[in-house]
């Protein structure tokens, strides 16, 4: 790995040399206390320490929450046509940044899906650290440091950032803007390590997921999870703002009489019709099959990348009903235990 | 300048060349790309499925019943099930445009079972990607013996009518047996003629009429119907001595993109997960060990 | 050939039969498919023939509505509700039969006149059959757009069953519920609005009716008391545009 420093005076002016490689999209705030990422014109604007925005960056800007796939005229087709801009997407933390590498494992497998992959090369993701809040939990789910999948990764330091330089972008990028740069010393590496440490102890959730995907497996009849669906509302908030859900629901909009565009946006497993086929039978009918059945698909093993859930916290952030992710798993581990 | 996406959610034209009624509820559609090029280079494994998708109205998976053998047309039994099915019938003619891709899935592990007898276990509508093999049967004689088990409702509601007579007639090594739970007029007609080929009951009624006649010990075991069927046979296959490992189903599940991505087909717990339309649509016994939720 | 729509009013404010008139320039568009045989908001003409298309808003309030509602089923091959008061009662249906007395004497006084038959406003669905239901208040015209093009293509319109939060997620809208402790029957509401009042600040009402299927009456009930509000007010705001409000035995015991 290659470091450099960003004394915190150049802040700013790193922000603003990144237009070089695209637009630049970063946190910002909008009512209390909600984040989101957006175009950045104003430097000053960024939200450095913000928390978890409501849709992960690394979900929205690769796979559209709508979007276009064709036009039709009669019976007459044409694909939709993709303009993409080059985006360097500022403030990614690590939780999103793993996450990406479980969208990419399933949008850029074969077929590949050209939106994702069109909208994926045209990304730098420049990552930075954070503290964990009441609803982190990616320690659990190792996934709260990012070694690979980012161009740049900003530590904070007590005075500026340390990069991590992860990709032949993230060279090119410090390689043009060396003259706001610095050497790391001594005393940043100190400094990092006692961020790393008390970053690690911050934590306040944890579960253990060594054996876990077993353990659910044979829980499979627990009462836990009628309990916790009777609470549910099956409104699909955690699915939405989740960084590894990737349903999607495609349907027709008529444009005019005779024109109409096919459309896709996201959907989620909550929906009643997500298990629906033509004829009727529905494979998840009930509240319980698909509470159940989201808890699975985000603690699934997966033999190359691990589980699915990279615990970012955003699914109990936004759950109306106080559901927590991690409350549910530790009671069904809890109950296989006999504890 | 937009990027090229190849066309890979919209598919390739074709024209509807004969539509077929089947029954009540089920059309045969034959279809042909426009593009010569794709017509000579689309291949395509028995138990594959293509994305019939109907300008401005939608689009939805369904099996090809047609024989890879048999090329320059594509045949696709639709049933009128749904929002776009019911448009299909209604509206989609000779000579009408669609357009198709595909073809998705695994297929059936055709080569495995080369030279040994097969036993093809239809429910309804799943006699559809049967016909498939069927067909290669007929023109590779790729199976020792094929055996095919067809339970429909009554005769009204059987698919492939004249096929499948002419089959019942008697030919080399297909053996035809059909289970009715309803007799009405055709079907009591068939018990008249071939009265050792049909069973009154459900499929596995047939199955369990056949036990010792058919050499199920050494066969490969394919099935294909309504979700509430493959419990069933299942467990009559493992009782007729067919092994585990030759035990094969094809399923079904509302697939979105076809391609591994929308999710709409996702089956199964924190330890295996499977994606229908690309893991499957064909799965093995021991995949429905592993994976809850794959047949009920 | 063009078809035959009729639009029928039954009692509302109104406001979803001028959706109709506000598709603006895609008027047009539905004009190359229908002729409008019947609607007493634009014309007088009259045409009590058979249409391919009626489309009823307002619910059933009076023997009058009836009978409109009746004779436009017998009518009709395609029968449409429009609006929340079509689909689910609308804010009329908040007083139940028992009350209607009463309601009647605090607005009339004792001089409730004699001719006066009404009901307490029922969806149209509980007295005819209704082939197509597009909720809201007013209903999206974009949502009665395509479902008119669908038809006149042969083609049943999409029925969703996802809830406000979607769109409102999709926006990235500050979540009022979760974030400001503002009351909010987002979760539990037919979306298809784009979550407007969200967007706006405000905490959805529920004007759409509740989700068509799976509806968590019990749990929304549980998080709104948790806010503080009364039950009383749960109650109102809950029923304040559907009748259909599911009552299991949960809510049975909550609302005596």
């Amino acid at each position: 790995m290659h470091y450099k420093k960003l004394p915190k005076e150049f802040l700013e002016e790193f922000i603003n040399r990144l237009r070089k490689w695209g637009e630049v999209h970063a946190p910002q705030k909008k009512g209390k206390n909600t984040y989101f990422f957006s175009r950045l014109d104003d430097p000053s604007k960024v939200q450095i320490d913000y928390t978890r925005t409501v849709i992960p960056p690394t979900k929205k800007y690769v796979l559209r929450p709508v979007e276009p796939l064709m036009l039709f005229h009669g019976d007459r087709a044409e694909e939709h046509t993709l303009r993409t801009t080059k985006l360097v997407l500022f403030g990614v933390h690590a939780c999103d940044i793993n996450a990406l590498k479980i969208l990419d494992r399933v949008y850029l497998s074969e077929p590949r899906d050209p939106y994702y992959e069109i909208r994926r090369k045209n990304i730098v993701i420049i990552g930075i650290s954070c503290m964990p809040d009441d609803y982190c939990f990616c320690k659990s789910m190792g996934t709260d440091y990012a070694m690979s999948g980012f161009d740049l990764f900003l530590h904070e330091l007590r005075d500026g950032y340390l990069i991590r330089v992860g990709s032949p972008m993230g060279h090119e990028i410090t390689w043009n803007i060396s003259d706001i740069l610095e050497e790391v010393s001594e005393e940043d590496i100190e400094y990092l390590k006692k961020f790393e440490k008390q970053r690690l102890s911050s934590f306040k959730r944890h579960v253990d997921i060594s054996a876990m995907p077993d353990i659910l497996d044979l829980a499979y009849n627990s009462r836990v999870w009628e309990r916790y669906s009777e609470r549910c509302l099956g409104c699909g908030n955690c699915t939405l703002v989740c960084p590894t859900c990737r349903c999607f629901e495609t349907y027709d909009v008529w444009l005019s009489v005779n024109t109409s565009m096919r459309v896709r946006r996201y959907d989620s497993c909550f929906m009643v019709s997500h298990g629906l086929v033509a004829g009727g039978h529905n494979f998840r009918p009930t509240r319980l099959d698909r509470f159940r059945h989201r808890y699975y698909c985000k603690s699934y093993f997966d033999p190359i990348h691990g589980i699915n859930c990279v615990g970012c916290g955003r699914c109990d952030e936004f759950c109306p009903a106080g559901i927590k992710h991690i409350e549910v798993l530790n009671e069904v581990i809890g109950e296989i235990y006999g504890r | 300048m937009g990027d090229n996406l190849k066309n890979t959610y919209l598919g390739a034209p074709a024209r509807v060349l004969e539509v077929e009624n089947l029954t009540s509820i089920e059309k045969l559609y034959t279809l042909r790309f426009l593009d010569n090029d794709i017509n000579n280079k689309f291949n395509f494994i028995p138990g594959q499925f293509v994305m019939f998708n109907v300008p401005g109205i939608g689009e939805f998976p369904v099996s090809i019943c047609s024989s890879p053998t048999r090329t320059g047309y594509l045949q696709l039994c639709i049933r009128r099930a749904g929002r776009v099915t019911k448009y299909v019938h209604e509206n989609i003619v000779e000579g009408s445009i669609v357009y198709i891709r595909g073809p998705y899935g695994n297929g059936f592990p055709l080569e495995e079972m080369k030279n040994s007898p097969i036993v093809l276990v239809a429910g309804g509508l799943g006699m559809a990607p049967l016909r498939s093999i069927l067909l290669y049967h007929l023109d590779t004689q790729h199976f020792s013996d094929l055996y095919l088990f067809y339970g429909v409702r009554n005769y009204e509601l059987m698919l492939f009518k004249r096929e499948i007579r002419t089959l019942l007639r008697g030919y080399y090594n297909v053996h035809v047996y059909l289970s009715f739970e309803d007799i009405d007029r055709g079907a009591r007609e068939l018990i008249r003629l071939y009265r050792k080929s049909i069973v009154r009951g459900m499929v596995t009624d047939a199955l369990e009429v056949l036990r010792g006649s058919v050499p199920f010990e050494e066969s490969y075991a394919v099935m294909c119907g309504p979700p509430v069927m493959y419990k069933f046979v299942v467990k009559k296959l493992l009782d007729l001595k067919v092994r585990p490992d030759r035990i094969y189903m094809t399923l079904e599940r509302r697939m979105k993109c076809g391609i591994g991505k929308c999710g709409h087909c996702i089956v199964g717990t924190s330890t295996s997960i499977k994606y229908v339309c690309l893991d499957g649509p064909v799965f093995t016994y021991w995949d429905v060990l592993s994976t809850k939720g794959l047949i009920e | 050939m063009k078809l035959k729509m009729a639009i029928f009013e039954l009692t509302g404010c109104g406001g979803c039969e001028l959706t109709f008139i506000m598709l603006n320039e895609k008027l047009e568009d539905i004009l190359e498919l229908y002729d409008i045989a019947h609607f007493k908001m634009i014309s007088s003409k009259e045409d009590l023939h058979k249409y391919d298309v009626a489309v009823v808003a307002g619910s059933v309030s009076t023997e009058r509505d009836l009978k409109v509602l009746e004779s436009a089923r017998k009518k009709s091959r395609i029968l449409l509700a429009l609006g929340t008061c079509a689909v689910h009662g609308g804010p009329q249906s908040l007083i139940l039969d028992e009350d209607l007395e009463g309601a009647l004497a605090e607005i009339y006084g004792k001089k409730v006149p004699k001719e006066m038959k009404i009901f307490a406003g029922t969806p149209i669905s509980e007295y005819v059959k209704v082939d197509v239901e597009i909720p809201g208040c007013p209903p999206e015209s974009n949502d009665l757009f395509q479902a008119l093009v669908d038809l006149a293509h042969g083609v049943v319109p999409y029925k969703w069953d996802y809830p406000v939060c979607l769109e409102c997620k999709i926006n990235e809208t500050e979540c009022v519920l979760v974030k400001r402790g503002i009351p909010c029957l987002g979760p539990i509401t037919l979306g298809g609005c784009n979550a407007v009042c969200i967007n706006l600040g405000i905490g959805c009402i529920g004007c759409r009716g509740p989700l068509p299927e799976d509806v968590n009456i019990p749990s929304e009930y549980e998080i709104l008391k948790s806010l503080g509000i009364s039950e009383k007010t749960i109650k109102r705001k809950l029923r304040m545009f559907s009748k259909r409000v599911s009552l299991n035995d949960h809510e049975k015991n909550l609302y005596k």
